[in-house]
């Protein structure tokens, strides 16, 4: 696994910024690697290293238990709490992308974003990749 | 279960008491009203003039919140209550019939009752 | 009171809501958007609304410090059918009958008032639709919810500006306040951070959008806050339907509860029994 250049910082804040100004209920997003090293965050309260290296994990258990029940490729980990949400989706191969809400998270627009998204943010990584 | 038409009408049945209703302190919204009761734009107008009155005692350095508010006219009283709770307040307002009622007495039945009207 | 076939389209959400309190309706209207939200009926009346733009009853009671979250959690595992979070919490002496009541209504309120501020993309009606998590109390009227929702879509430009665009305005605190302040200016100072906008301060409070937006307009009277608007006005992405003007934000609300919104196309009601 590569070690990501430095994607382009602007294209990427301006790319998790316009996923909080679309969704309601987004706090916070982080941009991470399938290891769990931190490539990019739009955060304010939480550890920005500590959720890449989380949601690495998350993915990676998810992916397994997918692939183990035949449910086929993962597409998104929804962890819903009392006080809000997490969302952890799959960018790329290498990469992964984890959306932080408060209860009100508009999760059904956030699944008709979140695509073009994914998209998008994969083809700012892939720019950079050795 | 007990509904806050009950428990209105509970009030509407003190001596003297001619109309009641419940309104948000915040937004003015009249959830209930019985008897005699000026409607939508009463609550409204309740909550800007209380909420107007606990601002300005806030902003002249009164300690403590607004409690209540008594507008008399030539037949009537109109007592309000604010009823604190753990969010937003409500304000339990009663209609008079000054004739009929002393009110003193009627402000602390009415004191009573606004701490059971959420009940 | 029996149906003859589905109701004539309804050109908007607010003629919908009469034509099924017409027919006392029992189910939901989901209405698409972003957000979008479900309106729940109980014989025409509306008993809840599920929204993104606006903090649930569960919010409500629980941020407030009225119920804990265990007790919370305990009264929903043991509730039954029909409704009985409600009168679980009553019985166990969490809440209150008659505020759960009032609690319903200003969420209801609440909820109608965030989904007026962007035009649906459409909607579907729905008879058997899980129920709402709470009610309490017989519902509102929806004409007396689309006038209060009218009155206050039109009172905010009043007041200060277009509702729509202040919910999703971020909310900044220039200056520490050195004055006592009062308790719910104090509270909504905790929570402002630069980034959230008043309707996420509203569901970080556990308060509704709108008493939260009349708080913020007289705090900013005081200089207590500021309000940053969005840049863009146009909060619907692609794919939500046909748009009246092309390449255009979506038209104002307007002073009757509900934008016009327009249908998608081959929106009907279910059908019946064929």
């Amino acid at each position: 696994m590569s070690h990501p250049a430095a994607p382009e910082p602007a294209a990427l804040a301006e790319e998790l910024s316009s996923l909080r100004e679309r969704v309601m209920g987004v706090t916070e997003t982080v941009v991470a690697t399938v290891d769990g090293l931190l490539v990019a965050a739009d955060a304010s309260g939480v550890h920005p290293e500590s959720v890449a290296a989380l949601s690495a994990a998350t993915l990676g258990l998810g992916r397994r238990a997918t692939h183990e029940v035949g449910a086929g490729g993962l597409q998104e980990i929804v962890l819903r709490g009392t006080a809000g949400h997490a969302v952890v989706l799959a960018v790329g191969d290498n990469a992964l992308l984890t959306v932080l809400g408060d209860e009100g998270l508009d999760t059904a627009t956030l699944r008709r974003e979140a695509p073009a998204t994914v998209e998008r943010l994969a083809k700012l990584l892939e720019r950079h990749r050795g | 279960m007990r509904t806050l038409d009950t428990s209105l009408s509970e009030i509407l049945s003190l001596p003297g008491v001619l109309g009641a209703a419940l309104v948000d302190a915040v937004t003015g919204l009249t959830y209930g009203a019985v008897g005699e009761w000026e409607g939508t734009g009463g609550g409204i107008e309740l909550s800007d003039l209380t909420g107007l009155l606990a601002e300005r005692l806030n902003q002249a350095g009164a300690t403590g919140e607004l409690e209540s508010v008594i507008i008399t006219s030539r037949r009537r009283h109109h007592v309000t209550q604010v009823v604190e709770r753990r969010g937003d307040a409500v304000l339990l307002t009663t209609v008079l019939d000054r004739e009929r009622t002393n009110l003193a007495l009627a402000m602390r039945q009415i004191a009573e009752r606004a701490g059971e009207v959420l009940a | 009171m029996t149906d003859a076939g589905p109701p004539p389209p309804s050109r908007n959400v607010s003629g919908l809501l009469r034509r099924l309190r017409d027919r006392e309706f029992t189910g939901a209207v989901v209405v698409s958007g972003a957000p979008g939200g479900t309106i729940h009926l109980r014989a025409g009346r509306v008993t809840a609304i599920d929204t993104p733009g606006s903090p649930p009853v569960e919010s409500l009671l629980l941020k407030s410090g009225r119920i804990d979250e265990e007790a919370w959690s305990a009264a929903r595992a043991t509730a039954g059918p029909s409704d009985p979070v409600g009168v679980t919490l009553v019985e166990h002496g969490l809440v209150g009958a008659v505020e759960l009541e009032v609690v319903c209504a200003a969420a209801v309120h609440d909820a109608a008032f965030a989904l007026a501020l962007t035009a649906p993309g459409g909607w579907d009606v729905a008879e058997s639709a899980l129920p709402p998590q709470v009610t309490a109390g017989p519902g509102v009227e929806p004409q007396a919810l689309s006038q209060e929702t009218g009155r206050r879509l039109t009172l905010l430009p009043r007041l200060w500006g277009s509702a729509t665009e202040l919910v999703r305005g971020r909310v900044h605190a220039p200056a520490l306040a050195s004055d006592p302040l009062p308790p719910r200016y104090r509270e909504i100072l905790r929570f402002v951070n630069g980034r959230r906008t008043v309707r996420d301060l509203a569901f970080a409070l556990g308060r509704g959008v709108f008493p939260v937006l009349l708080d913020l307009s007289r705090m900013r009277a005081r200089h207590l806050v500021t309000v940053e608007l969005p840049t863009s006005t146009s909060p619907l992405g692609d794919g939500l339907g046909p748009r009246t003007d092309v390449g255009g934000a979506p038209p104002p609300p307007l002073p009757l509860g509900f934008p016009l919104p327009r249908r998608t196309p081959g929106g009907h009601l279910p059908d019946r029994g064929r």
